[in-house]
């Protein structure tokens, strides 16, 4: 499954890229995580989702897998397995930062998902992609802004 | 994980027996109780195959667990002696045959609570009730004949 | 299945206790249909099933003073072929009737309904255009939550843990008001609908609105009032121009979400459809 989404922060592009890359900070950004720590290259944690009855607390790791901070691009890898009904994430994310103040962001993810996570259905799981991604932006402009 | 009594009637003779919380009342039916004239197709309440008749209405015994019937008379094609069967027959009312019974449980309810149901009303009520053989002429002429013949 | 325990309490008290003891853990269940396909998914592992069914005053179905009340435990069936529903509004009893098939229906309940919160769903649609308010009680009390705020978001209510839904109040429909609900089912008859309206209408005798509720199904992750277009018909004379912009209106207020039914901007453009039909079957 390929989700996009834009998000504009009102700040300079160095500044959200360092924000970006700090994976910690990143991460923490991303509502519903918890227990967020480095773990090598990257970080591990738990996100937990949940929709209606169903709960789902996704443990696993995100890393970096290549950056090119002239080109503004990035991709990650993430991975995570869900302990509570059984399945897997696994993520490639891609990162396009351009312009400068206002700095446009550019979120591809390639989302697959595993076992019985998938009975929830693509649409209502993009719509909660949705709601997380407007979480995180609205995190991510705050956290530049203190910076 | 708990134990539950229940006492029910099925197609008229009292059972009384002793069942697991997470017990479906089709599993109840067909592996507990013998009969497997009610089937399991889908498992989600769709397909109508495993269509019973609780206290006359109908309802999908792949939905309701054991405990919700405690009290209830429980009708299942085994019990059914109907002009409906005959006209099954007659009209050439099934294929492969899956379906029949839902079919069968379906439609008795609708004719024990309206004789004289239109056209349109039997239509309507069995439009839950799905071939997969695609085989609904039969099954509606079935019907309806049996409903003018009552 | 997962085994789990089940509860069968004979009163609300002693289902309020249950339930106030462990809310994480515990999932109440009034008809099933829904529960069970949860449970049979292995999407929710409850300790335990609190089983509603025994608690014979919430299926009480009456006309008041003040208007309608229905039980939660009232199943579609029985909300579909009570007189009193018929009589406050037919196109309440034909919602009801409407829903999935007679089967689910039997089964089915009003409270599990609306505590499901499934964005896709019937019932609270027409109960929204109605002014519906949903009580609920727990064991510190009772508690009238407009239905305009109990849908929070995809099978999301805000009902407290330890609150259980009791019975939906409607108020009396001004006189001469007329209701309706349509239902967009371009597939199968007993499917969810792509998106669904009702709307409640009522005219003065020159023909200007004096009440105007709309209602959206289908038309984002909960059901919606068209507030912008109840607004743009009150005081105005009911006409095809006043039909139009309420429906544009309508469609505007929408953020479906893509799905098998359709994709969101099939669906933002079927609710324009649906509310101009629905508006000119009230006319």
């Amino acid at each position: 499954m390929r989700l996009e989404h834009r998000v504009t922060v009102d700040a300079p592009n160095a500044t959200v890229w360092a924000v970006l890359m700090d994976l910690p900070v990143a991460a923490r950004c991303v509502p519903g995580t918890r227990d967020i720590a480095l773990d090598g290259d990257g970080v591990r944690g738990t996100l937990d989702v949940r929709v209606g009855p169903v709960k789902l607390a996704l443990a696993g790791t995100v890393v970096v897998v290549s950056r090119d901070e002239a080109a503004g691009t990035a991709r990650l890898r993430a991975d995570a397995a869900d302990q509570r009904i059984g399945g897997a994430v696994r993520a490639f994310v891609d990162l396009v930062v351009t312009g400068d103040a206002p700095t446009e962001l550019a979120i591809a993810s390639d989302v697959a998902i595993l076992g019985r996570i998938g009975e929830l259905g693509q649409p209502l799981i993009a719509r909660q992609a949705d709601k997380v991604l407007a979480g995180f932006a609205e995190c991510l402009r705050r956290t530049v802004a203190a910076r | 994980m708990t134990q539950h009594r229940i006492r029910f009637t099925l197609n008229g003779a009292a059972v009384d027996l002793t069942v697991p919380a997470e017990r479906l009342l089709v599993d109840l039916l067909r592996d507990d109780l013998g009969k497997t004239g009610t089937k399991d197709g889908c498992s989600v309440g769709v397909c109508g195959l495993c269509t019973v008749q609780v206290d006359g209405a109908p309802m999908s015994a792949c939905l309701l667990l054991a405990t919700q019937i405690d009290g209830a008379a429980i009708r299942t094609v085994e019990g059914l002696a109907s002009p409906l069967q005959e006209a099954f027959i007659s009209e050439g009312g099934f294929q492969c045959g899956i379906c029949t019974s839902g079919q069968l449980m379906a439609a008795d309810a609708l004719l024990r609570v309206k004789p004289k149901a239109t056209d349109a009303e039997i239509r309507d009520w069995q439009m839950g009730n799905l071939c997969r053989c695609t085989g609904y002429y039969g099954i509606e002429r079935a019907i309806f004949k049996a409903r003018d013949e009552r | 299945m997962r085994p789990f325990d089940y509860v069968e309490p004979e009163t609300l008290e002693e289902a309020l206790e249950i339930l106030a003891a462990d809310p994480d853990d515990t999932v109440v269940m009034a008809g099933g249909t829904s529960l069970v396909i949860l449970l049979k998914q292995d999407l929710i592992r409850p300790a335990r099933v609190l089983g509603l069914r025994r608690i014979a005053e919430l299926r009480a179905i009456s006309a008041t003073d003040e208007g309608l009340v229905l039980g939660a435990l009232a199943t579609h069936g029985m909300l579909a072929r009570s007189p009193a529903v018929r009589a406050h509004a037919a196109a309440l009893a034909s919602t009801f009737a409407a829903v999935a098939t007679v089967r689910i229906r039997e089964q089915a309940t009003l409270g599990g309904n609306l505590a499901h919160a499934d964005p896709a769903q019937d019932p609270p649609v027409t109960l929204l255009a109605l002014d519906g308010a949903a009580v609920a009680r727990s064991r510190f009390g009772e508690r009238r939550i407009p239905l305009d705020t109990l849908f929070t978001d995809l099978f999301e209510t805000s009902l407290e843990p330890g609150e259980l839904l009791l019975r939906v109040e409607l108020p009396r429909l001004p006189v001469a008001a007329r209701a309706t609900y349509q239902k967009f089912l371009p597939a199968t008859r007993d499917d969810y609908a792509t998106v669904s309206v009702a709307a409640a209408v009522a005219t003065d005798a020159r023909g200007a609105c004096t009440h105007a509720r709309i209602a959206l199904g289908g038309a984002a992750t909960v059901p919606l009032r068209a507030r912008e277009a109840e607004r743009s018909l009150m005081g105005r004379r009911f006409d095809d121009a006043a039909i139009r912009e309420a429906a544009a209106l309508a469609a505007a207020a929408t953020d479906p979400i893509d799905d098998l039914r359709g994709s969101a901007s099939y669906k933002r453009a079927m609710v324009g459809v649906w509310t101009e039909r629905a508006l000119r079957e009230v006319a």
